[in-house]
């Protein structure tokens, strides 16, 4: 009885752990799309109503899911903080709200890059940067697509392919 | 320190001028790159360092960085947002207090397209004196009629101050009064709002330039008197003269010493019509000494 209860702890552990790892790649694409659209309505803010940083970043951050509306409100918040921080810094320690929501490394430095020119130049440069950002975004999402694709199906098997292996040789 | 302006400014300078406790004499801060932190007052310059007030010579070294981040601060890290602003060379603070910028101007095709390495931020305190224009009040309204008048001063003299009270006494009167504020001095908007009084009958087209807003006022505000600051350009002239051929008393300052040199001016030729007296401005007793009050024909 007890070896029964043992194996079906054991399956259900590895089938949740799979079932997370596939979750975690069909969520990618979802947050990157967000961003991009993100990026997008940045841009807008900046070419037609020049708003001031603050301003646009929490106007996208109330128009948009979670987490990227996260890390647009901490943005804000930390730029209007009057604590006499730059927008790179302010850029910089929003971060760490996307890395706790499943960005990659990856996705997080992609991001990291505009941080340091964000607000700094006029609009037209400023454009052109999130120009950039946003078709490596693109490149990024349909990267993590075809990954998603591949990797779902794999990993909601995989998980309780391998507590059953273990049960197996535990047995 | 007023907040609104201490905000603006890099915390590694706040902690020096929060040490003044003068706001209400300062006209000026001075920011130059390696050269020392500067306080002018009416009469004197002095610099602060971290013993409190000083000679200008021990006063605080003012590093690039310091520049950099105080820029930052005053555009809210959106240089994008002010960049008309930057490229004409001045910024408009909360508060109404005015900020030049020097430093790299940048070209293209012969017109200036932004300024880079800004090596000097000159913050001059926007400051409301009402009653700045009860010496001059009485030529300007006449039998309840406006007399339009250019109001002639080198800078510094308070032609700014003169010309906001103006616009706030007869606005308290009920005359309908638009104010063309191209440079975002008389009424000084923060987000299209009117950071200083300029009355209850005002309306203040910010950051619009003289020759387009006046047809724009006349046509669409029915003012009594519209009233700007420092016209120069031909076309300022012609627009003027326009708004007193429609009939609309104007109020305008320019640039200058006396009546005679300033007459002739291009633009003064093309719309000198419009005004009926010049006010003459002067430093000799402080800001805003009334030198000469003459009539024109």
């Amino acid at each position: 009885m007890l070896r029964l209860i043992g194996a079906a702890i054991v399956i259900t552990a590895c089938g949740v752990g799979g079932l997370t790892m596939a979750r975690s790649y069909s969520i990618r694409p979802q947050n990157l799309q967000s961003l991009a659209t993100a990026v997008q309505m940045l841009a807008t803010e900046i070419h037609y109503t020049r708003s001031s940083l603050p301003e646009a970043c929490s106007r996208i951050a109330a128009q948009i899911g979670n987490p990227v509306a996260a890390f647009f409100n901490q943005f804000a918040a930390q730029l209007t903080s009057n604590s006499g921080i730059s927008a790179a810094e302010a850029f910089n320690q929003s971060l760490p709200v996307l890395a706790d929501a499943g960005f990659s490394q990856q996705d997080v430095e992609l991001v990291s890059q505009i941080g340091a020119v964000l607000g700094r130049s006029d609009a037209e440069d400023q454009l052109k940067h999130l120009e950039l950002l946003k078709t490596r975004l693109q490149q990024s999402i349909a990267k993590a697509e075809q990954e998603r694709d591949k990797m779902v199906r794999l990993w909601n098997y995989l998980g309780f392919c391998v507590g059953a292996l273990v049960v197996l040789m535990l047995i | 320190m007023p907040p609104l302006l201490l905000r603006s400014m890099a915390p590694s300078l706040r902690r020096f001028l929060d040490i003044v406790h003068t706001w209400d004499k300062i006209e000026e801060i001075r920011l130059r790159v390696n050269q020392p932190l500067t306080i002018k007052e009416q009469h004197m310059e002095y610099g602060i360092n971290r013993k409190g007030v000083c000679r200008l010579m021990d006063s605080y070294r003012v590093t690039a960085e310091d520049i950099i981040r105080t820029m930052e601060m005053m555009t809210e890290n959106s240089w994008y947002a002010l960049e008309d602003e930057i490229r004409a060379g001045y910024l408009t603070l909360a508060g109404g207090h005015r900020v030049g910028i020097s430093g790299k101007v940048v070209l293209e095709n012969g017109l200036i397209k932004t300024i880079k390495y800004i090596n000097g931020l000159n913050i001059r305190l926007a400051r409301e004196i009402v009653g700045a224009a009860d010496a001059v009040m009485p030529h300007i309204l006449r039998f309840g009629r406006i007399i339009s008048t250019l109001v002639i001063s080198p800078p510094g003299c308070g032609k700014t101050t003169l010309l906001r009270d103006i616009c706030r006494q007869l606005s308290n009167q009920g005359f309908n009064v638009v104010v063309i504020d191209e440079r975002s001095e008389i009424a000084a908007c923060y987000r299209g709002a009117p950071q200083l009084n300029v009355g209850p009958c005002t309306y203040v087209l910010d950051g619009c330039p003289k020759a387009q807003g006046i047809p724009m006022a006349i046509r669409g505000m029915a003012p009594q008197v519209i009233i700007t600051d420092e016209a120069g350009h031909p076309d300022d002239g012609l627009a003027l003269a326009d708004a007193a051929r429609a009939g609309v008393s104007v109020v305008a300052s320019c640039h200058g010493s006396e009546w005679l040199s300033v007459k002739q001016h291009t633009w003064i030729r093309q719309g000198g019509t419009a005004f009926k007296q010049a006010i003459v401005l002067s430093r000799r007793n402080g800001p805003g000494t009334v030198e000469q009050v003459l009539k024109l024909d």
